[in-house]
């Protein structure tokens, strides 16, 4: 198999490819928090109650999950085809989210929505790991993963620019404006090259011999162990994440009485502060390794996220959140080495869709849904969201830290080369 | 049998947790938020319409976000009220122009004039001998030794699952793939 790398694939290259990479997990983040942010304008504008949007957030959370269908493709059709396919499929669905004249066509277009953004991810992840070398691997996923935080603020710094004119904007204005450089980015995504380790394996002998298909090929013998422990340390630690993340505005406002506008910006304030947290774990994993990184990282997060959550003095809230934000979500740049750097080419992708999209993701619809029960202020058995968020810190994170320190292969110097090498043998 | 005897002994652990009970404080607080939605949060589910009226006028027709801040407190047994009172809760709700309303809320139980038995049936002043968690007052509810035990107990099970797991899929499974971890290749890349 040669492994000599076509002229194109530079650093210049590479630092485009970061950059239009970056807007999958950007747009992630942007489309996740605005319909949080929308929906209560939404129910006002086409007609829906509470109830309703409680279904809204359940099914649109779906297509997260349905998602990995489509991730999978990218073992069988390349890594670029796939993401030119995704960013067209979001743009339409933002624009006709845009354009939706009630509740149900809305749900429809924003579950669709979920389906491509979550292939979107999966695929860039996979891009970065095979076209980066292994000393900038770590800082590259730092990059692109950080990009979900700041997608999310740019809601709110969108939100702050409406406040200030003098007429409404409506909740449409949100879905149109990302419709431009989602354009823009479709069209800069044309001129990338399927990724260096593809296109060697498409070229081999081995290709025609390897499944590309099968969406169970990640869980055969060789990657099952792998496969399952990533799942569930990503399903634990992201379990976790989402549940704080939706959680702690309400906890805010309603257990410790800050108000909509002082919570808003402390969450874009710590939001800034906390994407240091996915640069510092890049770097630092290039240093020392995936898994130190990812232990440290827990423990950041067990002890900020524990405390975050009985914090009652507004000003002790803001540096805990800071630092809860950067440890807790900032751990996801080595989740995402975790789930695509253990596996070989022909397989990576849907490995990578298995650990995300059917781990993590279920991990981010059902973690929440168990603190809201918990800690439901009429009938859960905690009665407090924040003492029922600290609880599944404390009850979720070590067995996260043990798990991964035991079972999760440390892939720093994983040579995918030679990996790609020994399966095609 | 083993098995059995330590399966009944989580369910004796976890069955406690599922039992539930509605809380005053929980209801007046739904009731806020729902009438902080406008007509889309259908507050009348939680409290009478006069003093759904009483404390924002023109809700059905108000856009999202009427109220800035909504803090609830922990409630006190009525001791006078109107029929069928179960509690008087504080709260205090701050609109987004600043101005600040305390008032106390009776939570009353009796034949349904709403969808919940246990509704919001009459505002009164704020009694300042109850303190809301910004003043220093209780919070709803707060954790206990009791609970922190059991979060350390699951942790502590998820980890023996964990451990039980992957033992029983590596011993199913003999081709390990940490080799792919081990291979000795100089640092600075892949590409060659």
């Amino acid at each position: 198999m040669s492994t000599s790398p076509p002229a194109t694939h530079d650093a210049a290259y590479r630092r485009k490819l970061l950059f239009l990479l970056s807007s999958a997990t950007f747009f992630e983040g942007y489309d996740n928090f605005v319909l949080s942010f929308v929906l209560a304008l939404v129910l006002v504008d086409l007609g829906g109650t509470e109830a309703q949007a409680g279904w809204i957030r359940a099914i649109v959370g779906l297509g997260g999950f349905v998602g990995f269908v489509l991730a999978a493709q990218a073992d069988r059709i390349g890594r670029k085809r796939l993401l030119l396919f995704t960013i067209l499929g979001y743009t339409i669905c933002a624009a006709l989210t845009a354009l939706s004249p009630n509740i149900a066509f809305l749900t429809g277009a924003q579950f669709a929505s979920q389906i491509f953004l979550a292939s979107e991810w999966a695929v860039a992840i996979t891009m970065v790991t095979e076209e980066f070398p292994r000393n900038e691997r770590g800082r590259a996923l730092g990059i692109v993963t950080s990009m979900n935080t700041l997608g999310g603020i740019a809601v709110g710094v969108l939100a702050f620019v409406f406040g200030l004119l003098p007429f409404d904007v409506s909740w449409r204005i949100y879905y149109l404006l990302a419709l431009v450089p989602l354009v823009l980015i479709a069209i800069g995504r044309r001129s990338l090259l399927e990724t260096e380790r593809y296109s060697v394996l498409q070229r081999s002998e081995a290709f025609e011999r390897l499944d590309h298909v099968g969406l169970l090929e990640p869980w055969k013998p060789a990657y099952r162990s792998t496969v399952t422990t990533v799942g569930i340390v990503t399903f634990l630690r992201h379990a976790v994440a989402a549940s704080a993340s939706f959680w702690w505005a309400y906890y805010a406002q309603q257990e410790v009485g800050m108000s909509v506008s002082l919570s808003g910006l402390y969450l874009a304030a710590a939001g800034v502060v906390g994407a240091v947290g996915f640069f510092v774990a890049g770097r630092l994993m290039d240093r020392f390794g995936r898994k130190p990184v990812f232990e440290a990282y827990m423990l950041g997060t067990l002890v900020f996220g524990t405390w975050l959550f009985q914090i009652h003095d507004e000003l002790l809230m803001l540096p805990v959140l800071c630092l809860a934000i950067a440890f807790g979500l900032g751990s996801v740049a080595v989740t995402s080495a975790f789930s695509t750097e253990p596996f070989p080419t022909y397989v990576r992708s849907r490995a990578a869709a298995w650990c995300r999209n059917a781990f993590e993701i279920p991990g981010a619809i059902v973690a929440p849904l168990v603190v809201g029960l918990l800690g439901d202020h009429v009938s859960g058995a905690i009665g407090s969201i924040g003492d029922a968020m600290s609880l599944t810190v404390i009850a979720l994170i070590p067995a996260t830290m043990w798990i991964a320190w035991r079972y999760v292969p440390e892939t720093k110097d994983a040579n995918l080369v030679a990996m790609d090498e020994a399966v095609s043998t | 049998m083993k098995r059995g005897v330590l399966a009944a002994a989580l369910l004796l652990l976890v069955l406690p947790g599922c039992a539930s009970r509605e809380r005053p404080e929980g209801i007046v607080e739904r009731w806020l938020l729902a009438l902080n939605q406008g007509g889309a949060g259908e507050p009348l589910r939680y409290a009478e319409v006069d003093v759904t009226n009483a404390l924002v006028p023109e809700w059905r027709s108000a856009e999202p976000g009427t109220f800035d801040v909504i803090e609830v407190g922990k409630g006190v047994p009525c001791v006078r009220g109107p029929i069928g009172c179960e509690a008087r809760v504080p709260f205090r709700v701050e609109l987004v122009d600043g101005r600040e309303q305390r008032m106390d809320a009776f939570v009353v139980s009796g034949p349904p004039s709403v969808d919940r038995h246990r509704r919001v049936g009459a505002l009164v002043s704020h009694d300042e001998t109850l303190a809301l968690p910004s003043g220093g007052g209780e919070p709803i509810e707060s954790v206990q030794v009791p609970g922190l035990l059991m979060a350390a107990g699951i942790g502590l099970a998820l980890v023996f699952a964990g451990e039980a797991l992957m033992r029983l899929i590596r011993r199913a499974t003999p081709v390990i793939d940490s080799s792919v971890s081990r291979v000795e290749t100089p640092r600075g890349g892949d590409h060659a």
